[in-house]
């Protein structure tokens, strides 16, 4: 399983490798004649933003892959530079349920209709306790730290799209009471690769 | 258009030192993580050679009370038991004014009994019997020894121990706090909880007295392991009933018997023998004193159940605790005019009741930190709640003369009950151990 693990990480990262590689090559002489034809910058948007989207977070464990969803509300404060602030559902159910509140800021490469992303989403997971079947003591959440890559292609002048890759921790813990009255504590730290998609309107 | 270049070059720069930077955190670390840090108390068995154990019987000082067990009233005095380390004798003659006459050292002491000038104390598998007639110098007389079983050995909680004999006998149970930490296959996995304690355990720690209305000279309680009855010793172990011989002069041991399992506490009353164990109470005759009879079982629901008699009827106890976790928390009143058919008369709802007492229609129930409560029992299928004092902790209690004897954390408070509307607090011997110290 850690071989599995390692290989599909492995992989994460030639993915985002690439991401990053395409603009430094074919895809960066793309965006400079696009600037240089002085075409309308389709990918200047500014003002407020509604970005929804969906991570995939697979398991190296014998746990199924969690997708999760999450609802951004941003600005864009100029061509580059966006940011606003998400909630989502991360469904680990082992045994919570998770709920980040986060900051989502992005910083675009270039400009154009194909641009490269940089982007990090830090917060905090609120836990949720999946299911009554179980007996837990307590349990909370934790830091929510997502960094990623990924290519935004304008759609129209109000929506675009985005793939990405990166890597994503989630930290919680719970509590609970085992046989010969033993407390345990158990803190877990989910750490994965995440690929997902986004859409972004601009209204 | 060449700054607009420049500056493009650079924002990609950016952007693969910055992918870079991540290559080898991804490398490291693309791996759930689970730690997994377990905690919890378990007691370990703390021996002690036989040569040892043997010689460690003697008078010693007064010393003050740390962590009581059982309590005897007899002639004037209270025999105080120091969980697993011996008895505290105490002049209470008068009881506004307690005085601290001596302790003896007693390994592994638990029970206590006193019949005329003899004191009866168990130690460990051993029955030890001192004449008293000296208060202020007791003399060990007599050790029957292998009488008890399998009690000292039982951890009074959870427990990952099994007991070895070559290391000594088991004199007592020292509580640890434990701590294990577990990184990624930890088995722990709140599906797979219990919810229960691994061990089977006496709560006799937790509990004294009350009256007994055996044909013995003195007072035990409700929790009390230890009954004298018309010139006979009656002791339960955790399965056994023994019974002794302790007329003319000498102590014989004539009978033993397995009633049954996790047996409790032993009362006398009325040439019977109530026996309470964490699921039933056993009725016993004493037509012939030295071959106890049964006559009946009453079950009840499993809890920690002291049981007290007065007239028809048997009041029982049944509080939930870590040992009996399904249990329920009240008081059951039985009707026992039948002895060979108990039937069940009524219960009434309670906090966390622990020993019991009951003087002529008076019953005293404890509500270990939530209290005592006194109630008025002239009806039984009607009992009255009279008095609640909260500000105290409760355990058990001896009601005898007019003199309430309550233990607790804080110590052994005694009140005079003649009024119990004016109920006079008479003193406290105070105790400078907790209940947590309490195995």
């Amino acid at each position: 399983m850690k071989t599995f693990n390692l290989l599909f990480c492995i992989s994460a990262v030639a993915a985002l490798n690439l991401l990053l590689l395409l603009p430094a090559a074919g895809f960066s002489s793309l965006f400079a004649q696009q600037a240089g034809e002085g075409k309308t910058d389709q990918s200047f948007r500014s003002g407020y933003f509604i970005k929804t989207g969906i991570d995939l977070l697979p398991s190296s464990s014998e746990s199924a892959t969690t997708t999760r969803i999450q609802l951004v509300n941003g600005h864009a404060f100029n061509p580059s530079f966006s940011a606003g602030v998400g909630i989502g559902f991360t469904p680990y159910n082992e045994p919570l349920t998770l709920v980040p509140l986060f900051i989502d800021m992005n910083y675009r490469v270039t400009s154009g209709t194909t641009i490269p992303v940089i982007f990090l989403r830090a917060g905090y997971n609120f836990s949720v306790q999946h299911t009554d079947d179980i007996l837990l003591d307590s349990h909370e959440g934790g830091l929510m730290l997502h960094p990623g890559v990924g290519l935004e292609f304008t759609l129209s002048g109000n929506a675009a799209v985005t793939l990405h890759a990166g890597y994503n921790i989630d930290n919680s813990s719970y509590q609970f009471q085992t046989w010969g009255n033993r407390t345990v504590v158990n803190d877990l730290s989910m750490r994965r690769a995440a690929v997902g998609f986004s859409f972004i309107i601009s209204p | 258009m060449t700054n607009t270049r420049y500056s493009l070059q650079k924002s990609r720069l950016l952007a693969l030192v910055s992918i870079l930077c991540l290559l080898p955190f991804l490398f490291s670390a693309c791996e759930d993580q689970q730690i997994q840090t377990i905690t919890w108390t378990e007691f370990e068995p703390v021996y002690m050679s036989e040569q040892e154990f043997l010689n460690s019987v003697e008078l010693q000082q007064p010393r003050d009370l740390e962590v009581p067990g059982k309590i005897y009233f007899y002639d004037g005095y209270l025999f105080v038991n120091e969980r697993n380390k011996g008895v505290h004798i105490i002049d209470n003659r008068d009881p506004a004014s307690p005085s601290n006459v001596g302790f003896i050292n007693i390994p592994a002491n638990k029970d206590i009994a006193v019949e005329g000038e003899n004191l009866y104390a168990d130690s460990q598998k051993d029955l030890l019997v001192f004449d008293i007639s000296d208060l202020q110098n007791p003399e060990l007389t007599e050790r029957i020894e292998d009488v008890f079983n399998t009690a000292a050995n039982i951890a009074p909680g959870f427990t990952t121990h099994n007991v070895d004999q070559s290391n000594g006998l088991v004199v007592d149970w020292k509580k640890v706090e434990k701590e294990e930490i577990c990184e990624d296959d930890c088995r722990s996995h709140p599906q797979w909880n219990w919810r229960t304690t691994g061990g089977v355990t006496f709560d006799s720690a937790n509990s004294f007295a009350a009256e007994s209305g055996g044909n013995g000279g003195g007072v035990g309680g409700s929790l009390a392991r230890f009954a004298i009855n018309n010139g006979y010793l009656y002791a339960v172990d955790h399965t056994d009933l023994i019974t002794f011989s302790i007329q003319s002069g000498s102590t014989n041991k004539i009978n033993q018997n397995s009633i049954g399992w996790a047996i409790e506490t032993i009362f006398p009353y009325n040439d019977n023998l109530f026996i309470g164990s964490e699921s039933a109470m056993y009725i016993y005759e004493l037509g012939d004193p030295s071959a106890p009879q049964q006559l009946s079982v009453y079950w009840h629901a499993t809890a920690c159940d002291p049981v007290v008699v007065e007239g028809d009827y048997a009041y029982v106890t049944l509080r939930e605790s870590e040992r009996c976790p399904q249990g329920v928390n009240r008081l059951e009143v039985v009707d026992v005019a039948d002895l060979s058919n108990p039937k069940k008369a009524g219960f009434y709802n309670m906090i966390s009741p622990h020993g019991l007492g009951i003087d002529d229609g008076r019953l005293f129930v404890s509500e270990g930190e939530h209290g005592l409560k006194i109630m008025d029992a002239t009806d039984p299928l009607n009992i009255q709640l009279l008095r609640h004092i909260e500000d105290i902790e409760a355990y058990d209690v001896i009601p005898f003369n007019n003199v309430l004897m309550v233990t607790g954390d804080t110590g052994i408070i005694q009140y005079d009950y003649s009024d119990i509307e004016d109920l006079i607090h008479l003193s406290t011997i105070p105790v400078f151990g907790t209940q947590d110290e309490n195995i």
